[in-house]
């Protein structure tokens, strides 16, 4: 007898559907799993064998040959244990041969005959819906993840026993409830109003994030520019259900989300100094997301830029400049998405005391330039803004004005998108400081007045000419924050304030 | 680059004792005294005698007789013009005539570039390589109005002042002989390494010179032997800021000894990097400067500095916006950060991130490491009104 059942299989973010076909013949009894099948794959044998089994079933005797297709195609992990288990009860004839038509099965069977959750949960909902499915089967505790998807029946399923009875028909599995999107208020646990002081540091943030620009604070140590790098989050534009998806899709993939459904919150990820290349763009046999994409929608956080290894930080120029990563491996390979925002924070000189008025710093200037020249001039390059932080003193402590809270903050970033929506709408971007150098001549030509401005920073600050097209994009975004459609004098002056590293010296 | 002198005889056989006695200018003269004709004491080293050379150390001894070979002076001479290499003997012409005055000339030196024996003003200028802000902009500012003034600035293209002196001395475009940088290493070692470019545009437009073998690598007790070139070099010598018991103040104390003028950049009482220049000024060792003009009075080269003139604009404060005015205010007594700025003067950050750029441009403040302000007074001097600028100026330099 011959039983087909329908499962999904991951390749990066998309997937494939993947046909089970359990067949039992005569002869001596032996168990064969064929079509590309990895470990994990190839020993769900006993995993089903044993839930079978302990769920009241019985375990046929027989030459059972369990094929994966499309063959070619590598099989990994466990997710194919309870589509395998129910061919095989299809095939011995304990379940009806048609009740699984129609239907998307995943999970991973315990020896019980519960069923356990899996990584990629939405990505593959998302495929067999993309491929004509409507309904899926799959682990209870990953229902949650795939709800939001509205027509897109989900039926979570606790153990094997119960979807065998809700496809004899003798019980039903209730479909999962459709969940509607609410991007409920979030405690972000930092709030723009909690930092004391810092005031430019804080309106560069908001240009920043305004504008979808990359951002580096220098600084000393204690001045603050980790809580702001935390706290951006809370300014970020609110998700959408589309990029809340498509977070979740990486997120999921790396089985950072079960149990919790769709990611609520834009990702704020702060991988350590010491972290390898793979680590940051992704990597490994299997060609797993890196920290670079599981931030995509959010800020990567890079404290103490310097220390970072050049390779490492040369491997974040493709994402910075294309917004995804492609990760190549013996095993596959795969293109993730990877448009996040850079917030790099770095000490001013290596012992941090520079510019301090309380500390002295000893760093010969040999030393200082070294440590600057640790990041190179093409990814400074990708960074629009770069601030200075100022030590905080105890009078800022005390009694420095708190400021406003992130949600005037960011209602004001929101408008300020908006603006930019409006104005690229026909040019396949969204915000500034994706323009490129034609569409910044477009957009950002300043009058005669600022042109003179201009030819002066360009003169006395030695600028380069990209980094004079910077000045323009930051000038426009500017210009969206203060809601003023000419970019103006003011605009330019203050967008200058932000090349704080050609301002005093590299 | 420089026409290179024809390494003749003479040229060959001082490059030999000096290669001999490792670069030892008391050496050198010693052997010189005993043998007044080199090419004596040259044959009796080919010869491989050691007789005649007692008055000298076994090591120096045995390098004379190991050099005193056709091929390797060959070499050594080949290595020299393949690297730009000019070498000048106390005789020659070139030499420069204020430092063949002096009692321990160097004998020998190696530079690359041009040599000027007489520049119309040379004046050393020295500091603390571990210098402050105000160190750097002082050094900087007095190195290109000196040039501008026709003098030529004499510096040990050391981190800090020396490096900062040169560069000022650089800025003046117009200048026909700059600066010059004597190092404490060999001429092929650059140190700091960093100064690479400064070396090559110093060699360019004035001269890279040292006293030391190709190669020495710049040890401590270098840098006391290559200062007396420095300041033997020039007719004046200024301290820019230096430590107590500094290097610096070894200089001072050579230049002294050799006759020349000595002047001192006051400082605060508080840094550590001014002690030295404040007590040289107390003990009456430095005439203490305040701008070029005292220089250039000393020297009796006032009708120069009347030419040019550079020194700080003046703006007038009425002529500011009240926001300028206040920014003025608030950094009259030190520099703040842009934090204390915007809350002093209670404007939105984004109003005094513009108000900021355009005084920066205007020269009445300058940036600070840190996201520090304060008001660039080399540049710009502020006055209440402008019919005050005559008594200003009368203060400044009276």
């Amino acid at each position: 007898m011959l039983a087909r059942v329908t499962s999904h299989g991951l390749n990066g973010i998309g997937g494939f559907l993947v046909t089970v076909e359990a067949d039992l013949a005569g002869g001596l009894p032996a168990y064969e799993t064929v079509g590309l099948p990895d470990a994990a794959v190839r020993e769900s044998r006993d995993r089903v064998r044993a839930a079978i089994k302990n769920s009241g079933f019985t375990f046929p005797t027989a030459h059972i040959t369990v094929s994966l297709a499309p063959a070619g195609m590598r099989k990994e992990g466990p997710i194919y244990d309870l589509p395998i288990a129910i061919a095989l009860l299809a095939a011995s004839g304990q379940i009806p041969l048609e009740a699984a038509d129609g239907l998307v099965i995943f999970g991973e069977l315990a020896l019980d005959g519960t069923v356990r959750p899996v990584p990629g949960v939405l990505p593959m909902a998302l495929g067999a819906y993309a491929s004509g499915s409507r309904v899926v089967a799959l682990p209870a505790e990953n229902a949650l993840e795939a709800a939001y998807l509205a027509d897109l029946t989900v039926l979570p399923v606790h153990t094997l026993r119960e979807l065998v009875a809700h496809l004899r028909g003798t019980e039903r599995i209730e479909p999962a409830a459709v969940q509607t999107w609410d991007p409920k208020r979030i405690d972000f646990g930092v709030d723009f109003s909690d930092i004391k002081g810092q005031q430019g540091a804080k309106r560069a943030a908001e240009i920043a994030v305004a504008g979808g620009h990359n951002l580096l604070m220098i600084g000393t140590p204690g001045s603050g520019k980790t809580m702001l790098a935390r706290s951006i989050p809370s300014i970020l534009p609110e998700l959408t259900l589309e990029e809340a998806l498509e977070i979740t899709k990486i997120h999921s993939i790396v089985g950072a989300t079960a149990g919790q459904g769709v990611v609520m919150e834009r990702p704020f990820r702060s991988p350590h100094h010491g972290a390898s290349a793979p680590a940051l763009v992704g990597g490994g046999t299997h060609a797993m997301p890196g920290e670079a994409s599981l931030a995509h929608l959010g800020v990567l956080f890079l404290d103490e830029l310097p220390e970072f290894q050049r390779d490492v930080l040369e491997a974040l120029r493709q994402p910075l400049e294309d917004g995804v990563i492609t990760v190549s491996r013996a095993a596959a390979t795969t293109t993730y998405p990877a448009a996040f925002m850079l917030v790099a924070a770095m000490n001013p000189c290596p012992c941090g005391n520079r510019g301090s008025r309380t500390q002295h710093c000893r760093c010969t200037p040999a030393q200082v330039q070294r440590y600057r020249a640790k990041i190179s001039g093409p990814l400074l390059d990708r960074i629009d803004i770069q601030i200075e932080m100022p030590e905080v003193g105890y009078a800022e402590l005390s009694d420095r004005s708190a400021g406003e809270p992130s949600s005037v903050i960011r209602a004001r970033v929101n408008a300020a998108r908006a603006r930019q929506r409006a104005r690229f709408e026909n040019c396949g971007i969204v915000c500034n400081a994706q323009m490129n150098a034609r569409q910044v001549k477009q957009f950002c030509s300043p009058d005669a007045d600022s042109e003179s401005l201009l030819r002066q920073a360009y003169a006395q600050l030695k600028l380069s000419a990209r980094a004079y097209q910077r000045i323009l994009k930051v000038a426009r975004t500017i210009a969206d924050v203060e809601g003023s459609d000419n970019i103006r004098r003011e605009h330019y002056a203050e967008a200058i304030q932000y090349r704080s590293l050609d301002m005093t010296g590299r | 680059m420089a026409q290179m002198r024809e390494m003749d005889d003479t040229c060959r056989l001082h490059l030999w004792l000096h290669y001999g006695v490792s670069g030892n200018a008391h050496a050198f003269r010693q052997a010189k005294m005993h043998f007044p004709d080199l090419q004596e004491a040259y044959r009796l080293a080919a010869a491989g005698s050691r007789t005649g050379f007692s008055f000298l150390s076994d090591t120096a001894v045995n390098r004379l007789i190991e050099a005193a070979d056709e091929a390797f002076l060959d070499r050594y001479t080949g290595w020299l013009s393949r690297h730009r290499v000019g070498v000048s003997l106390l005789m020659d012409e070139d030499y420069p005539a204020l430092l063949r005055e002096i009692s321990d000339a160097p004998p020998l030196l190696f530079y690359r570039g041009r040599l000027e024996p007489s520049p119309r003003l040379p004046v050393a200028m020295v500091g603390s390589r571990l210098c402050t802000q105000y160190g750097r902009e002082v050094a900087h500012l007095f190195a290109h109005d000196l040039t501008a003034a026709g003098c030529t600035i004499i510096s040990g293209m050391a981190d800090g002042i020396d490096g900062c002196a040169a560069r000022g001395a650089l800025s003046c475009e117009e200048s026909p002989y700059p600066t010059v940088a004597v190092l404490g290493s060999g001429i092929d070692v650059i140190y700091p390494s960093c100064h690479r470019d400064l070396y090559e545009e110093i060699a360019d437009r004035g001269a890279v010179i040292t006293e030391f073998l190709p190669g020495t690598r710049p040890m401590r007790e270098n840098f006391p032997i290559r200062n007396r070139i420095m300041s033997g070099m020039a007719r004046g010598l200024i301290v820019v800021e230096a430590g107590d018991r500094s290097g610096t103040s070894i200089t001072a104390g050579y230049a002294l000894d050799q006759g020349r003028e000595v002047f001192a950049v006051p400082g605060r009482l508080t840094d550590l990097q001014s002690i030295g220049t404040n007590r040289m000024i107390q003990r009456g060792e430095a005439k203490p400067i305040f701008c070029v003009a005292d220089v250039l009075q000393e020297f009796e080269q006032m009708d120069d500095y009347d030419a040019f003139q550079s020194g700080p604009k003046r703006i007038a404060l009425d002529t500011l916006s009240p926001d300028e005015r206040a920014v003025c205010s608030a950094l009259r007594t030190e520099s703040r950060s842009f934090d204390d700025l915007a809350e002093m003067l209670s404007l939105p950050v984004g109003q005094l991130n513009s108000l900021l750029t355009g005084m920066q441009f205007s020269g009445i403040i300058k940036p600070l490491s840190g996201r520090l302000y304060a008001l660039d007074t080399l540049n710009t001097v502020l006055v209440d009104d402008s019919s005050a600028n005559e008594g200003l100026e009368d203060d400044l330099h009276g």
